[in-house]
């Protein structure tokens, strides 16, 4: 069944943008418009997910997916990682980058707190002395 | 003589001060990450390429080209002693080098895999410094159409031999090709699927991605799994006996060579080099039944080949321009960044990048030498490092690395978005490599497919009628029929046993 569902994403990515890129305006073979590139891809796509559609149905997949024991973390992690990008600007680099690895390390690595805010402080310290000051990276800082 | 005369210009960029210092920290960061398991040198080039911006285009490369075959190097050291392979390539080691480190032989094993890489690297550098500038003379008379086949035919032999299923390769390469559109349409000007946004009118930036889907899954990946305690076979003394180089100077030699070749394929590169070798030495040895039990020939074969292929697999990328595999796909984007475009004149319009590589080379391989003779037991002490440490320092380098970009916080959003999408190809099994590799060239393929046309008003017999490009795209319809109809369902098991394919994969 998740081998199914691990192809239906890219069939209806395929249809999607195949007929968006008809709407770009494919032109003709003397004067391709935007569209023809993408619409000749999104097609083949189309065509190869179905035949994976098909060898998925007939074959018992052998996979190694196991969702449920497994999605908490790397999902936790990337919600974490988005509530960074949102925060950045106003928090600042240092403070965001701390409270992001400290909630990492107490929630996904499952470290004790005195490691977890050491770790967190130094490396949130380091690369901000490596990336801002060193490298010049225009890091933000903290602003209300 | 011309290839002589370039690697002496070659020397002459690499010995300053400034080059010297990156091709050290570039072998230092790719032997680290080959001695860690967890982060691969592809994902480590990944979060270390916004780094590289700023610097000059030979001496970005030249660090990036250490910290891939640094990495080579370092992958044996967690193989032999602790069974964990620290990067794709030295999977294959673990099976005979843990073997012989379970026997007190930790110092053999890892000696030869130093020495083995050390004398497979410079065979196969050899190869580079005289026959890349003859495949560039060649390729200096190639057109669009050319250019469209060869690319056609490079991304199809990559998904090809990729580890998972072939068709999911090739799903996987038409999707990055797909994400390729966005942005502003080269010809037109048109933006296509930007869906209002304006920070997509440039497309996705290669770095974001190559750090979403190596660097970023790669973490997501590695999070899940329960970090077990190490233990760690003891070293005694990492020379091999006079005895052990005996015993291993013909896999190494055989290793140096294949790999050589076999790196030279799109989609071949150093892991399947390695994977090759063994099955070499296996089938060539008077007792086979000593691999699996730690044969010395079990090291150093694969560990020469995976250095050899690393290094030949160059030869695409700078005389063709066709990066034929993830972290030839990693260089691509950092010349292309310096606004260099690889290809049959880089030797001549960049003669500083590409004899300054190579030469850089030479000497990288040197000071990794030092790095895993002497030294190894420095590197043994990090192996104590467990991943949940390893991770948010991963993690705050690849942030920091992906808002540098454009100094935007939208790339962190791109970045959580194609590491979500990197995780679920993993899982899925879809090939991530053919998906980066389809969204760096997809717009250049795209550009040679329409200039092709404009060549010839839009008469698609341009591509079958000039020989080399008609050659070429034969042998691409066929591979392709082939894997439609699963006639080549093997793939490679014509040469590798059932068991090793297995173990590739995991």
């Amino acid at each position: 069944m998740i081998g199914v569902v691990g192809t239906l994403v890219p069939l209806g990515s395929g249809i999607v943008f195949a007929v968006l890129s008809l709407r770009l305006g494919i032109g003709s073979i003397t004067n391709p418009g935007p569209g023809l590139w993408p619409c000749v891809v999104s097609v083949a796509l189309s065509i190869f997910s179905c035949i994976l559609l098909i060898h998925s149905r007939l074959r018992v997949v052998n996979s190694s997916i196991h969702l449920r024991n497994s999605l908490p973390k790397p999902v936790l992690a990337l919600l974490l990682i988005l509530a960074y990008a949102v925060v950045l600007d106003t928090l600042g680099f240092v403070l965001s980058t701390f409270l992001l690895l400290a909630i990492w390390g107490r929630m996904i690595s499952r470290m004790p707190w005195t490691s977890t805010l050491a770790l967190s402080f130094l490396v949130a310290v380091i690369s901000y002395v490596i990336f801002g000051y060193w490298l010049a990276v225009p890091l933000p800082s903290l602003n209300f | 003589m011309e290839a002589l005369g370039g690697l002496l210009h070659g020397l002459t960029v690499v010995t300053n001060p400034i080059n010297v210092l990156y091709v050290a920290v570039g072998v230092l960061i790719g032997t680290l990450v080959g001695v860690l398991p967890g982060l691969g040198p592809t994902a480590t080039m990944a979060i270390i390429l916004p780094i590289t911006y700023t610097l000059s285009p030979a001496t970005a490369l030249i660090m990036l080209a250490g910290v891939y075959y640094g990495a080579m190097y370092g992958g044996s050291t967690s193989s032999i002693l602790l069974n964990i392979p620290g990067e794709a390539a030295s999977v294959i080691t673990a099976i005979d080098g843990y073997q012989m480190a379970r026997q007190g032989r930790a110092g053999s094993a890892l000696g030869i895999a130093a020495i083995g890489s050390f004398v497979a690297a410079t065979i196969s550098l050899l190869g580079l410094t005289f026959l890349a500038p003859e495949v560039a003379k060649l390729a200096l008379g190639f057109g669009p159409p050319e250019y469209t086949a060869i690319t056609l035919l490079g991304l199809l032999l990559v998904t090809y031999m990729s580890s998972t299923s072939t068709v999911r390769s090739v799903v996987s390469a038409l999707f990055g090709l797909l994400v390729g559109t966005i942005g502003l349409d080269v010809v037109s000007g048109a933006p296509r699927f930007t869906f209002g946004i304006p920070d997509l009118l440039n497309g996705f930036d290669f770095a974001i991605v190559a750090m979403g889907v190596f660097g970023l899954a790669e973490i997501l990946t590695g999070i899940e799994g329960a970090d077990s305690p190490r233990s760690l076979a003891p070293i005694k003394n990492v020379w091999p006996t006079l005895q052990d180089l005996v015993v291993s100077k013909w896999a190494v030699l055989r290793g140096s060579i294949l790999g050589f070749f076999i790196g030279l394929l799109p989609g071949g590169g150093s892991v399947l080099s390695s994977l090759a070798s063994y099955a070499v030495e296996k089938r060539l040895s008077k007792h086979p039944e000593r691999f699996g039990q730690g044969a010395i020939e079990g090291v150093a074969g694969p560990e020469s080949a995976n250095n050899a292929g690393a290094v030949s697999s160059f030869i695409p990328l700078l005389t063709l321009g066709v990066p034929g595999n993830s972290v030839m796909a990693m260089m691509f984007a950092a010349l292309l960044i310096h606004g260099i475009t690889p290809g049959p004149f880089l030797i001549r319009e960049h003669a500083d990048v590409f004899w300054g590589l190579i030469a850089s080379m030479y000497i990288g391989n040197l000071l990794l030498l030092v790095l895993n003779l002497p030294m190894v037991g420095l590197f043994v002490q990090l192996l104590r490092v467990p991943f949940t440490v390893l991770a948010p320092i991963a993690l705050a380098v690849t942030l920091v690395g992906a808002f540098s970009v454009a100094n935007s916080t939208f790339d962190l959003v791109v970045l959580t978005f194609f590491g979500a999408a990197g995780y679920f190809m993993r899982k899925f099994g879809y090939d991530a490599a053919a998906f980066v590799l389809a969204f760096v060239i997809g717009p250049l393929l795209e550009r040679s497919v329409r200039q092709s046309l404009l060549m010839s008003n839009g008469d698609l017999s341009i591509f079958v009628t000039r020989p080399v490009a008609a050659g070429l795209l034969c042998v691409f319809v066929v591979l392709l029929a082939l894997q439609i109809t699963g006639g080549a369902g093997r793939r490679l098991g014509f040469f590798l046993d059932e068991e090793l394919a297995d173990r590739g994969r995991a």
